[in-house]
C-alpha cells in the first residue's frame, strides 16, 4: 500500500471517529436537558409532559410518576324543596271545615276542646289527654282506623321537648307514615310546639325557648321530608321575644282560655282548601 | 164559737209555719261564684265557661240543671268552681253522684301528669243545699267551705 494510500485512509479513520463523538455528544446533552425541566416540580399541568430519565443517565435519579389528579365533578344544583308551612288564606275557614277533623295531641291540644265557645272546630274528634307524647299515640291513632278524617291534626311534642330528639323524630316520621297509610286521604298537619313563657325557660332544664325552638324546626324538616303541612301557631301564640306572655299563663306551659283565642284564628286563617271535585290529598309538593 | 174560731186560726198558723220551713233556700250563685272566685286561694287561673261545659263535665242531662256557672283553669291544675241549680233534689242527689265521678277522673288523669294536685282533689268541697250542688277544688278547703255556708247555711 503507497503512503499516499496510508494516509488517506488515516484521515477518513479520524474523521469518523470524531463524527461518531461529535454525535454522542449532542445526544448526550440533550438527554441532560430533558432531565432538567425548570424548576424540576410536577404540576398537574404538566404531568403529561413528564419525561422519565433514561436508565443509562446517572446525572439525575428516578421519580416515581405522580398520581393524576381528577378534575372535580361540579355538584348538581339542589333541587328547592317546598316550603311546608300553611299558607295563610284570604278566607276563613268554611263552617263545616273541621267535622271531618281529627286531633292528636297532649294536654294543650284538649284545650281546643275544652275552650271552643264559639264551636270553631264544630264536629272536630278530639284524641288527645294530658301527657301524651308521640311515643304513646298509637291507641289513640288505632281507634281512629275505624273512621275517615279528612282533616288530621298533630299536636305532640311539648311533653317530650327534651328527650332525644333521634328517637322522637324517628317516632314522629313513623307516625306520619302510619297516618299516610291509614288515612291517604287526608290532609295531615304538623302543629308546632307552643311556646313557654320566660320564666318558664329561664327556670327549667326541659321547657326552654330554644328546646322549643329547635323542637319546632325538627317537625318543620320532618314535615318537608314526609310531605306534609306544618302549622306555625307557635308563633302564632308567642310575644315578641317568642315567649309564651306571663300573664295568661300560671305554669309557664299551659294558658288561659282568652289566649286560645289566637289559637282558634289561626287554625281558621291558615289551612288547606278542600277541592270538592278531587281527593283531598295536598300536601306541599302539589300531589 | 170562739174556740173553735181558736183552734181554725192556730191550724192556720201552725200550716203557715211549715211551709215555711218546707221552702227551700234560694242560693244567689253570681255572689257565691264572685266571692270563691276571688278568694286567693288557687294556683291556676280560672275563667268562667259558658253554659253547657258544665252539663259535659258532670254529666247532667240539659233537663236536670236549671243554671249553672263554672270556673275552670288553664289545664295545669285540677282546680276548678262549679255550682249547679237543678230542678229538683232528685236530680241534685245524681249532680252530686255525678261530682264525685269528676272529681275521681280527674285524680285519674292527674296522677301522673301533675301528681300535686291529687291532695286538692282528695280535699275537694262538694256542698249540697236543697237543689243547689257546690263544687269547689282549691289548695285551701277550709276557706272555701267557710265562704259557702255564709250561702247555704
Amino acid at each position: 500500500m503507497r503512503k499516499r494510500d496510508v494516509a488517506a485512509l488515516i484521515i477518513l479513520v479520524c474523521l469518523a471517529l470524531i463524527l461518531t463523538a461529535v454525535t454522542v455528544f449532542l445526544i448526550t446533552r440533550s438527554t441532560a436537558a430533558s432531565n432538567h425541566n425548570g424548576s424540576g416540580k410536577t404540576t398537574t399541568e404538566t404531568v403529561t409532559s413528564f419525561t422519565p430519565a433514561p436508565a443509562s443517565t446517572t446525572e439525575t435519579a428516578a421519580t416515581p410518576s405522580p398520581v393524576p389528579t381528577p378534575e372535580p365533578t361540579p355538584e348538581p344544583t339542589p333541587t328547592p324543596t317546598p316550603d311546608p308551612t300553611v299558607p295563610e288564606q284570604s278566607n276563613q275557614a268554611p263552617s263545616d271545615y273541621f267535622t271531618d277533623a281529627a286531633f292528636l295531641g297532649n294536654s294543650v291540644v284538649t284545650g281546643l276542646d275544652i275552650y271552643d265557645y264559639k264551636n270553631v272546630l264544630a264536629g272536630a274528634t278530639f284524641c288527645a289527654a294530658n301527657s301524651e307524647t308521640v311515643l304513646g299515640i298509637s291507641d289513640y291513632v288505632s281507634q281512629m282506623s275505624s273512621h275517615t278524617y279528612g282533616k288530621i291534626y298533630v299536636g305532640l311534642g311539648l311533653n317530650e321537648v327534651s328527650y332525644d330528639r333521634g328517637v322522637i323524630r324517628s317516632s314522629f316520621v313513623s307516625l306520619v307514615q302510619r297516618l299516610q297509610k291509614e288515612h291517604p286521604g287526608a290532609i295531615i298537619y304538623l302543629m308546632a310546639v307552643t311556646p313557654v313563657s320566660l320564666n318558664k325557660s329561664s327556670t327549667s332544664k326541659s321547657f326552654t325557648k330554644d328546646l322549643v325552638v329547635s323542637f319546632n324546626q325538627m317537625l318543620y324538616e320532618i314535615a318537608q321530608q314526609t310531605g306534609v303541612y306544618y302549622m306555625d301557631d307557635y308563633t302564632a301564640l308567642s310575644d315578641s321575644n317568642g315567649y309564651l306572655p306571663s300573664d295568661v299563663t300560671s305554669d309557664g306551659v299551659h294558658f288561659t282560655s282568652a289566649h286560645y283565642g289566637l289559637w282558634f284564628n289561626y287554625l281558621l286563617t291558615h289551612y288547606i282548601p278542600v277541592k270538592a271535585d278531587t281527593a283531598n290529598t295536598a300536601t306541599p309538593n302539589g300531589n | 164559737m170562739k174556740r173553735v174560731l181558736f183552734l181554725v186560726l192556730a191550724l192556720a198558723l201552725l200550716l203557715s209555719v211549715a211551709g215555711c220551713g218546707a221552702k227551700p233556700k234560694t242560693i244567689d250563685m253570681d255572689a257565691l261564684a264572685k266571692e270563691l272566685a276571688g278568694a286567693k286561694i288557687y294556683d291556676d287561673i280560672l275563667s268562667q265557661m259558658p253554659d253547657g261545659m258544665t252539663e259535659r263535665f258532670y254529666s247532667m242531662d240539659n233537663g236536670d240543671v236549671v243554671r249553672s256557672i263554672l270556673y275552670y283553669g288553664t289545664g295545669a291544675t285540677a282546680e276548678e268552681i262549679c255550682i249547679l241549680q237543678c230542678t229538683d233534689e232528685k236530680a241534685a242527689a245524681k249532680a252530686e253522684a255525678n261530682a264525685h265521678t269528676h272529681i275521681e277522673n280527674q285524680k285519674t288523669s292527674f296522677k301522673n301528669y301533675v301528681p300535686a294536685e291529687i291532695p286538692k282533689l282528695d280535699n275537694a268541697v262538694v256542698e249540697v243545699s236543697g237543689v243547689y250542688v257546690i263544687v269547689v277544688v282549691s289548695k285551701d278547703a277550709s276557706t272555701a267551705q267557710s265562704i259557702i255556708n255564709k250561702y247555704t247555711k
